[in-house]
């Protein structure tokens, strides 16, 4: 037995030495970073509690704090929502498999279309002039003057792109857990008489309500990190309007050169990460409890 | 023995990689070969288009040799070039990085509104000796820190005012009239205000479709009108200043211009560069402000040379004002430093001296490609530069150039600058509320000994 956990510790030492390397490391960096005022001379000078009491006083941080719980609660209700009809109806009302699954292939693209390409497009489409795409359907069908509407509307945007390249992965994941409901639940209720909406509601969901809690915290981890999108279409704009955490201690390290400052920006949402893996683990643990009594 | 083989075969894979991790370092070398050759390799970076600048230098190298030889020292000179096109903020970054690798270049060029990270990080060469009656009259300000000058600037970019000729036209002026007018607000007889309601008055008589454009993001054109209208961003010492009786008439002026007057499209700051370049060239902004080596974009937007838009654009210095009384240019050199490490200062700082002694050609080749006056005074002087088309029209530029110091936090003041005209622009935001919102952030963001509150 000791033999065999040797083995695998040496198989697994490279990788374990990238871990440390590449993530670890790097994240011990960040928060004797966030202690600094590190600025473009990368010279260390340690400042205690600076970055965090500059943070906390700063009338900005409330409305970028808002603007991010906005952001993620927003997306993440569309989406699972979204999510949710999409996998029940490819899965469940749609009966040809080949047709569920060209569907399916089709929600992929948004997802596996690189950002940078994605958020052009979106910029093209709402362009402020008459070149715009929406500009110019609105101009052709009413007459409408150009509308600036990323400067107008930057969340709802932003929400929208974003719901839109991150529907393809809870779809699937749904999908895969309804035809993993035993075919008799549902034949037990079309013999009892129940309409399709009650066996969606009484069947399906109950069934899949552990994977419907992780892709919430699931998105929930994806949307507090990842800015890309954001940064691209409105860049936090105008002024501070569509700026989410993330991209605040981006725009902080790498625009101002306030590296320490950045990192403790960071360090606050590694915490709210954290504490939101914990919830992930215990989600799953009760999902596997579940699973075990069944 | 094969779970032993295994077992090897992993830890062998784990050195491997950890091996693989381990930079090699360039070899830089510095050798005296037979027959007392002294061979010296130097490593010069640059950044962005304007490569003519470390060509210069390049170019310099083989005097600097011939006047070595005169000396009875027998040195060859090579180069081993690193030009790029990225960010300027990643460009700084790899310097500085490169340098606590040990393996900084040993000439690279300057992100002028970041020399502060440069020094404090203590990797340029102090070149105040390079200062002499050869270079324009304060050139040097805008890479002295401490009194100490730690870069050479390579040319004299001025930050103008641009303004389309059929514009003018259009509203019955004479060809006498349009070309007057440079010299009218050099004169001081035509002023800002003035400007202001001729570029309105184009605009309602269809001379142009818009009055006045300017940058699409965050930069220092914006300072020029915030010290037009008598404001200011520095002080005597170079330090910081937050004017907000002067950041209140700029931030008035912007709201008006974009949501009141409506000479300025409010949703500039959401296009792009090439969209706004086109504006200029073709006459459907009247006026904009910005650097005069942008003229070659935005000639190159228009589908024109730089020579067939002076046919339909000109140039004047920032009128004086109520609250300005004189006129002015606004000067940015570009320029290159030595790193304080290099393995050659004194070779170094010779192609430097080189370059402002007898280099002229290299400096007003340089001026006369990106569209820019020279730093030095004989390369102004130079027939490559007084005979190029756009720059003749702009040579006495140089008695009106104000060179702005290197300021700490200038980075951060701009940013907030920026984030604030956007709002004002897109009439979000009221302008006591823009100065209110500025001053809080630069109170939060920046040292209380980096910035004066006045």
């Amino acid at each position: 037995m000791g033999r065999r956990n040797a083995q695998a510790y040496a198989f697994l030492s490279p990788f374990l030495v990238f871990v440390t390397v590449l993530y670890i490391v790097p994240a011990i960096v960040t928060v004797a970073m966030a202690f600094t005022n590190l600025d473009s001379s990368f010279v260390w000078e340690f400042k205690g509690f600076d970055n965090f009491i500059r943070m906390f006083k700063d009338p900005n941080t409330l409305v970028i704090a808002r603007n991010t719980v906005l952001f993620v609660g927003v997306t993440i209700v569309c989406v699972v929502l979204l999510d949710l009809f999409l996998a029940v109806v490819v899965t469940y009302f749609i009966q040809n498999q080949r047709v569920g699954e060209f569907f399916k292939a089709v929600l992929m693209i948004p997802m596996i279309t690189p950002a940078v390409v994605y958020s052009v497009l979106w910029i093209w489409v709402l362009d402020a002039s008459g070149s715009g795409l929406l500009n110019r359907i609105a101009a052709g069908l009413f007459g409408a003057a150009p509308h600036n509407w990323i400067a107008l509307y930057p969340f709802p945007v932003v929400i929208i792109a974003t719901v839109l390249t991150s529907m393809a992965y809870g779809t699937i994941v749904f999908s895969s857990a309804i035809k993993s409901i035993p075919e008799n639940q549902f034949k037990a209720a079309r013999v009892d008489g129940a309409s399709e909406m009650s066996i969606v509601f009484s069947i399906i969901l109950p069934n899949i309500r552990y994977h419907i809690s992780f892709i919430a915290l699931w998105e929930a981890l994806g949307l507090l990190t990842d800015y890309v999108t954001i940064l691209l279409i409105t860049n936090g704009g105008p002024g501070i309007r569509s700026e989410v955490w993330a991209l605040s201690a981006y725009h902080k390290a790498f625009v101002d050169q306030q590296y320490g400052f950045g990192a403790a920006i960071s360090v606050v949402l590694i915490v709210v990460v954290m504490v939101l893996m914990l919830l992930i683990a215990r989600a799953s643990r009760r999902q596997n409890e579940g699973g075990a009594l069944q | 023995m094969k779970k032993h083989l295994c077992l090897i075969l992993s830890v062998f894979l784990a050195i491997g990689l950890l091996a693989g991790c381990g930079g090699g370092g360039t070899d830089q070398s510095g050798s005296a070969a037979p027959g007392g050759e002294e061979h010296v390799v130097l490593k010069i970076s640059h950044n962005m288009d304007f490569v003519t600048i470390p060509d210069a230098v390049v170019a310099a190298a083989d005097r600097l040799m011939a006047r070595y030889a005169a000396e009875g020292r027998n040195v060859k000179i090579e180069f081993e070039k690193d030009y790029q096109r990225i960010d300027w903020t990643e460009y700084h970054n790899n310097l500085v990085f490169a340098d606590k690798s040990g393996d900084a270049p040993d000439i690279f060029s300057l992100d002028s509104d970041n020399i502060f990270g440069f020094v404090k990080a203590g990797m340029l060469m102090d070149l105040s000796e390079l200062k002499s009656d050869k270079f324009v009259d304060g050139i040097f300000e805008h890479y002295t820190v401490d009194g100490k000058i730690y870069g050479m600037p390579f040319d004299m970019p001025v930050r103008v005012m641009y303004y389309n000729k059929a514009g003018l036209a259009a509203i019955g002026w004479t060809e006498e009239q349009i070309a007057a007018l440079p010299g009218q607000i050099e004169r001081g007889e035509f002023t800002f205000e003035q400007f202001m309601d001729l570029a309105a008055e184009v605009q309602a008589k269809g001379g142009a479709k818009w009055g006045l454009a300017h940058r699409p993001g965050r930069g220092p054109d914006f300072l020029d009108i915030l010290q037009v209208l008598g404001g200011s961003y520095y002080n005597d010492e170079g330090t910081l200043v937050f004017d907000e009786a002067g950041l209140t008439r700029f931030f008035q002026f912007t709201y008006d211009n974009a949501n009141t007057t409506k000479i300025t499209p409010p949703d500039l700051n959401q296009m792009g560069w090439d969209t706004i370049n086109k504006m200029v060239a073709t006459g459907e902004a009247f006026a904009y402000y910005g650097p005069l080596y942008s003229s070659t974009y935005v000639a190159n937007a228009g589908g024109m040379t730089p020579a067939e838009l002076v046919e339909s654009v000109s140039f004047a210095l920032f009128p004086k004002s109520e609250q300005n009384d004189k006129p002015f240019a606004s000067v940015a050199p570009q320029g290159m430093g030595i790193s304080s490490r290099t393995k050659y200062p004194e070779i170094c700082m010779d192609l430097f001296k080189e370059l402002a002694d007898g280099s002229s050609e290299e400096l007003a080749k340089h001026a006369s490609t990106i569209l820019t006056l020279s730093s030095v005074k004989s390369a102004n002087e130079n027939p490559i530069l007084t005979e190029n088309p756009v720059l003749k029209e702009v040579t006495y530029m140089t008695d009106y150039g104000v060179t702005a110091p290197s300021i700490e936090g200038l980075n951060t003041y701009t940013s907030e600058l920026h984030k604030q005209i956007v709002q004002l622009e897109l009439g979000q935001i009221t302008p006591e509320a823009a100065v209110k919102d500025m001053k809080t952030q630069l109170e939060l963001n920046l040292d209380a000994d980096s910035i004066l509150f006045q």
